[in-house]
């Protein structure tokens, strides 16, 4: 299947381009998905996604279909879109 | 006692006089300094009858024990007094450099009563306080008048004074520090008070260094802990490289950002074109870092073209452009740091400023005003011109710009037809750009803050969604739509944290590069020496933040009072939200029981005697019991 995933505000910077279209096979999880990132962009293993532990790390947010998600466990279906993007303190 | 010259400058402006009062160790150790013993001192001072821009109300600037060591973020000041703008306690705290320079000229803080008969502006150094002539620095904005009292005075010296905005007694005109890098103790109208005093400012010269207690632990601790803030703070969280805005398309997608006054769920370009990354690659011309500060959150920026070419002065903060921008539909970057620019030199809160313009907005396109009240001036919506004049007609109070400098209690009343129902505030203070219906922790930390709606006495919003902060008792960050008592607990546990952080005085977001809980309350026991529990700590948090609110009590605040606008309450904002709206009813009913206050919103006689504040409560209930007949 494929998922679209969409690199939001400072997100951006660690990837060459906004946004990607990942083949994962099916009923892969988000945990996969970040995982398969990770291996391939230096920048989302640096600030987004911690590969040995398995955990977002600390500002990373993920979004599907406009909802948060922090359970890595989702599975995914395809075409659907995730955003992935990084918080900051705000005020 | 260490971190404290134990000594207030009290100056009394109708007279000239000048004393200093000795803090006592008992008050000290109750309210430990900048809010909290502010508030004392406002206790003290004024009351129900005290007109806020008459000359009994106080003007009060608190630095707290931490101020002037080395700690992290530490260079920070407190100004509290009777809001013109809400009528009830407010407080203004503030980074830049003016805290520790207050600190050193051998004081913990300076009140300021009565009103000179001309334009004066203090010179306070280490051996004296002078009140010097300021006629001639009237009508001067806020960066012409640092530069020139800097030229005046000579040698290092530090500065806060008001613009025209604070001369004009602009309900929500603030105090700016540090001239055109534009640090600001910005809400509720403390810069009103300082110009209905007559007092265009106030410069700071000292030598003096506070003794701590365990000066050379300190330096350690510092060292040790700052490679760790620095790794936190640019790459954990990207807080240097893109400021407070670098979120701001995040928080747009969850429906945080204020949007058409409130009204719109999504701004998806618009944001885009706002964020901090934006910023950084048009505008930012480099970083500011307030005193003892290694985050540098601050922007500089400069627009060298174009219809809102600016010199290089302080760039907009998250909540400036939010305010400016998003919720006037302005996608304009430009435009926002124009009018944030003229916010500044002018002295005029950023927020309060964004929200008077949006709620005009409204009223333009509802028909409720008209270009008869604008002089000719059309506020569409995502017109970064009209933002800009709108800013300029309520600094000078021009034509629309006398009824929106009142505030929007009584714009709201001045305009009159259904203009209440989008008048965005909290106890006449409005709405920081955080939404309720984004991260409900919002709608009870708002409605119950002790200066009208603010995002910084609970500051939880950070904790919904992506922070978490395992040594406070939440390991993992929260959801942003549960309502539950554990959520409200958690905004009770804040309240009392920030308290503490406004009171010892550090930087918030010292927190997001690793400076959590127990690295806070370590350091504050290496300043003073008083090793104190994390139970203690909190509870003086309790005590501050309770001691607030016995004031507002004193005023006639309670239940009624600890509301949301309606927007806020009845209308779904959309997007990531959907149609979920902040159960409040529910939630201040929790709120009020784990706190121990009555149903009325006062505490009960057994919470004040827990927390020590007995001789606060008689005033609170006299008061309730007189308005209520």
């Amino acid at each position: 299947m494929r998922i679209n995933v969409v690199f939001l505000g400072p997100a951006k910077s660690v990837v060459p381009k906004e946004n990607m279209q990942i083949e994962l096979s099916e009923g892969a999880r988000v945990r996969l998905l970040l995982s398969k990132l990770a291996v391939s962009h230096p920048g989302i293993s640096r600030s987004i996604f911690n590969p040995e532990q398995e955990r977002l790390r600390i500002g990373a947010v993920l979004s599907i279909a406009g909802a948060h998600v922090t359970d890595l466990d989702v599975p995914l279906h395809d075409g659907q879109e995730v955003v992935i993007s990084k918080m900051m303190p705000g005020g | 006692m260490y971190g404290y010259f134990m000594k207030i400058a009290e100056v009394n402006l109708s007279s000239g006089e000048v004393k200093y009062i000795d803090l006592e160790e008992p008050t000290v150790r109750l309210f430990v300094g900048g809010s909290g013993i502010g508030a004392y001192f406002l206790h003290r001072y004024t009351g129900p009858d005290t007109d806020p821009l008459g000359p009994e109300n106080v003007l009060i600037f608190m630095t707290g024990p931490v101020t002037g060591t080395r700690y992290f973020s530490s260079n920070r000041f407190e100004v509290v007094t009777k809001s013109p703008l809400t009528g009830i306690y407010v407080e203004a705290d503030c980074g830049g450099r003016f805290g520790e320079e207050l600190k050193q000229c051998g004081i913990d803080g300076l009140v300021i009563t009565g009103k000179a008969k001309k334009p004066v502006y203090l010179h306070v150094g280490d051996v004296e306080i002078q009140v010097r002539g300021a006629s001639h620095l009237w009508g001067k904005d806020t960066f012409e008048t640092d530069t020139q009292l800097k030229q005046e005075i000579g040698g290092r010296v530090r500065t806060v004074s008001i613009g025209i905005a604070g001369e004009n007694l602009v309900r929500f005109a603030c105090i700016i520090n540090e001239g055109r890098h534009g640090r600001a103790a910005g809400r509720a109208g403390v810069g009103a008070v300082m110009g209905s005093k007559n007092l265009k400012a106030v410069a700071v010269q000292g030598t003096q260094t506070v003794e701590i207690a365990e000066s050379q632990q300190l330096a350690a601790f510092v060292k040790r802990k700052a490679p760790e803030m620095n790794r936190k703070l640019t790459v954990d969280v990207e807080f240097r490289q893109y400021g407070t805005s670098g979120g701001f398309e995040q928080s747009e997608a969850w429906g945080d950002l204020p949007i058409k006054n409130w009204y719109q769920g999504e701004f998806k370009e618009g944001a885009k074109k706002l964020s901090g990354i934006t910023l950084a690659k048009t505008y930012l011309t480099k970083n500011y870092n307030c005193g003892r500060c290694i985050i540098g959150c601050g922007r500089t920026v400069a627009v060298t073209d174009g219809p809102f070419a600016m010199e290089e002065t302080a760039g907009p903060e998250y909540e400036n452009v939010a305010m400016l921008g998003s919720n006037l539909l302005v996608d304009d970057l430009a435009a926002v740091c124009k009018a944030n620019e003229l916010c500044n030199r002018f002295g005029m809160d950023a927020i309060s400023t964004g929200s008077a313009i949006g709620f005009a907005m409204e009223a333009f396109e509802r028909g409720l005003i008209s270009t008869k009240d604008t002089g000719g001036l059309e506020p569409k919506w995502g017109d970064g011109q009209a933002v800009v004049a709108m800013v300029e007609k309520i600094a000078r109070r021009q034509d629309i710009g006398r009824l929106m400098g009142e505030g929007l209690l009584r714009a709201a009343e001045g305009i009159g037809g259904n203009s209440v129902e989008f008048a965005m505030h909290v106890k006449g203070l409005d709405f920081p750009a955080h939404d309720p219906r984004a991260k409900v922790s919002d709608a009870v930390g708002y409605a119950t803050s002790n200066r009208g709606a603010c995002h910084l006495q609970a500051y939880t919003h950070d904790f919904e969604g992506w922070f978490a902060m395992e040594d406070f008792g939440y390991p993992e960050t929260t959801d942003r739509f549960d309502a539950s008592e554990k959520k409200v607990e958690m905004v009770i546990k804040f309240q009392h944290l920030m308290s503490m952080l406004d009171s010892i005085h550090v930087c918030k977001f010292i927190i997001f590069g690793g400076m959590t809980v127990e690295p806070i309350i370590e350091a504050f026991n290496l300043v003073t020496g008083w090793d104190w529990s994390k139970e203690e700590f909190l509870t003086a948090g309790e005590r501050i933040f309770t001691l607030k609110r016995l004031y507002n009590n004193r005023l006639g605040v309670s239940r009624k009072d600890d509301t949301l606008p309606p927007r806020i309450l009845h209308h779904p904002r959309g997007g990531s939200c959907g149609d979920f709206l902040p159960p409040l009813n529910r939630m201040l009913k929790d709120y009020y029981r784990m706190r121990g206050w009555d149903e009325m919103g006062i505490p009960t006689h057994e919470t004040v005697r827990r927390l020590g504040i007995e001789e606060f409560y008689p005033a609170a209930k006299m008061m309730q019991g007189n308005r209520a007949h």
